[in-house]
């Protein structure tokens, strides 16, 4: 079998591992369970609307006078920029700011892409899922709140590596789904802890590396913007708006004329963070079902209309992009919003069965002297964990 | 990794391997193709979930 001391070693990591993040991961899971169905909850709660049916289904409005609309409603702020959801072809988004780089959003309006009414205005920064998704994104502590979820999501990396080594000399005397519930409580729970863990285990890695990917969301984009959209817009930062800005619906119609085929999913309005004080920048995905969630950026000059650049975003972009799907489990519709939730419940239930264990072997003596019942010969192991324990016997 | 020295029986990884595999295509399943696709990923990240469940309240 695998050496004494090395199964000592990896015991430690999954042990550590384990002890710093798992009050977090517990926090993560809770949170996170309601948000996997955050845009069903907003419907329902009434924090985001159905489009009406209307009679004439193929009409366009104007963006332009979208655009209009929600300026006059906040003559004071500026369009950030218009964004557009695949699911939902019939309305535009429109998000402003208090001027058009600010960090946060003042208003986002939904308005019917055919009629060009306005429909809704999201409640920002309010409501009982706000405030879990704070929890769940930075814990209220802002991008070092964020970057620390981050690492707690290494933490779980690590302890999924380390439990899957100590799960084969654990299984060794054992068949596959063993829960032995003659044994006692601490036995039952071990194995259970066991048992969800393999089986949960590739979804639980991928959801948890690609949760730390995204942690990286700003830096990712603070970095893209410094280089590559740096140099598509010739470092042309802090020039004034020019005043004769063209429509925003000639710069869409120039954007997709540049990339044929494709779909928009934001426009930055000049002097906005995602372009320079004298562009548009379009963001478009592609049709197919992957390339939809991958971005292709259009500079149009906001004077001439020209389109001056277009980029394709490099990998660290793109693999930020790919991360955030398969961490949300919102790309495959409400069924895989259901087993998302179904296997979320299953890794709160290893995380709790995993602090139950450790407790037990610290408050319970009895737990360990139960323990050593079931594992002849561990009597002199003492205070060890019921998982090192079983492994000194299996390898006795 | 840990198995040279110790007479490992492989069928202890069959069931996790197959697991981990079934996870894996029902995680990618869905992102590269609608439809037939999202079936897929339901079903097979759908057999993680039955093996837990019958394994744990039978």
């Amino acid at each position: 079998m695998a050496s004494a001391q090395s199964i000592r070693a990896w015991s430690f990591v999954h042990k550590w591992t384990s002890l710093i993040a798992t009050l977090f991961l517990l926090m993560l899971c809770i949170t996170g369970l309601p948000l996997i169905f955050y845009h069903e909850i907003d419907h329902w709660r009434g924090a985001s609307v159905e489009l009406p049916e209307i009679e004439n289904a193929g009409a366009t409005a104007s963006l332009d006078r979208i655009v209009d609309t929600a300026r006059k409603r906040r003559p004071q702020d500026a369009v950030q920029y218009v964004a557009r959801d695949a699911e939902e072809p019939d309305a535009w988004y429109v998000g402003l700011g208090e001027t058009a780089d600010a960090p946060e959003l003042t208003a986002y309006y939904t308005f019917d892409a055919r009629t060009g009414e306005l429909l809704h205005e999201y409640p920002l920064n309010t409501g009982f899922m706000y405030v879990l998704w704070r929890l769940h994104y930075d814990m209220y502590a802002g991008l070092p709140g964020t970057l620390f979820l981050g690492f707690m999501g290494l933490m779980l990396v690590a302890s999924l590596v380390s439990g899957v080594v100590l799960y084969g000399p654990f299984m060794a005397k054992l068949s596959f789904g063993t829960v032995r519930r003659e044994r006692s409580a601490r036995t039952r729970w071990l194995d259970l802890h066991n048992l969800l863990g393999i089986a949960t285990l590739v979804w639980v890695l991928v959801v948890g590396a690609t949760g730390a990917v995204n942690t990286l969301a700003i830096p990712i984009f603070g970095q893209w913007q410094a280089t590559e959209l740096a140099a598509m817009t010739g470092g042309l930062g802090g020039e004034a708006i020019p005043a004769d800005e063209i429509s925003v619906e000639r710069a869409l119609a120039a954007a997709h004329r540049a990339v044929p085929g494709s779909d928009l999913s934001f426009i930055a309005f000049p002097g906005n963070d995602y372009t320079s004080p004298r562009h548009f920048a379009a963001f478009m995905q592609g049709a197919t079902p992957l390339t939809s969630k991958l971005l292709t950026p259009v500079l149009i000059d906001a004077r001439t209309g020209d389109v001056t650049a277009t980029g394709t975003m490099p990998w660290y972009v793109s693999a930020l992009l790919l991360s955030q799907p398969l961490h949300f489990g919102d790309y495959g519709g409400l069924p895989l919003k259901i087993v998302w939730a179904l296997l979320d419940v299953i890794a709160i239930v290893v995380l709790g069965s995993g602090v139950y264990l450790w407790l037990g072997k610290h408050a319970a003596p009895t737990g360990a002297r139960t323990r050593a019942t079931d594992t002849p010969g561990a009597d002199a192991i003492g205070r060890r964990t019921a998982l090192r324990a079983a492994l000194r016997a299996d390898s006795s | 990794m840990t198995g040279h020295r110790h007479p490992y029986r492989p069928r202890i990884w069959t069931a996790p391997i197959t697991l981990a595999v079934l996870s894996a295509i029902g995680l990618t399943a869905a992102l590269v193709a609608d439809g037939a696709g999202d079936v897929v990923a339901w079903l097979a990240l759908a057999a993680p979930i039955a093996v837990a469940a019958w394994h744990s309240l039978r």
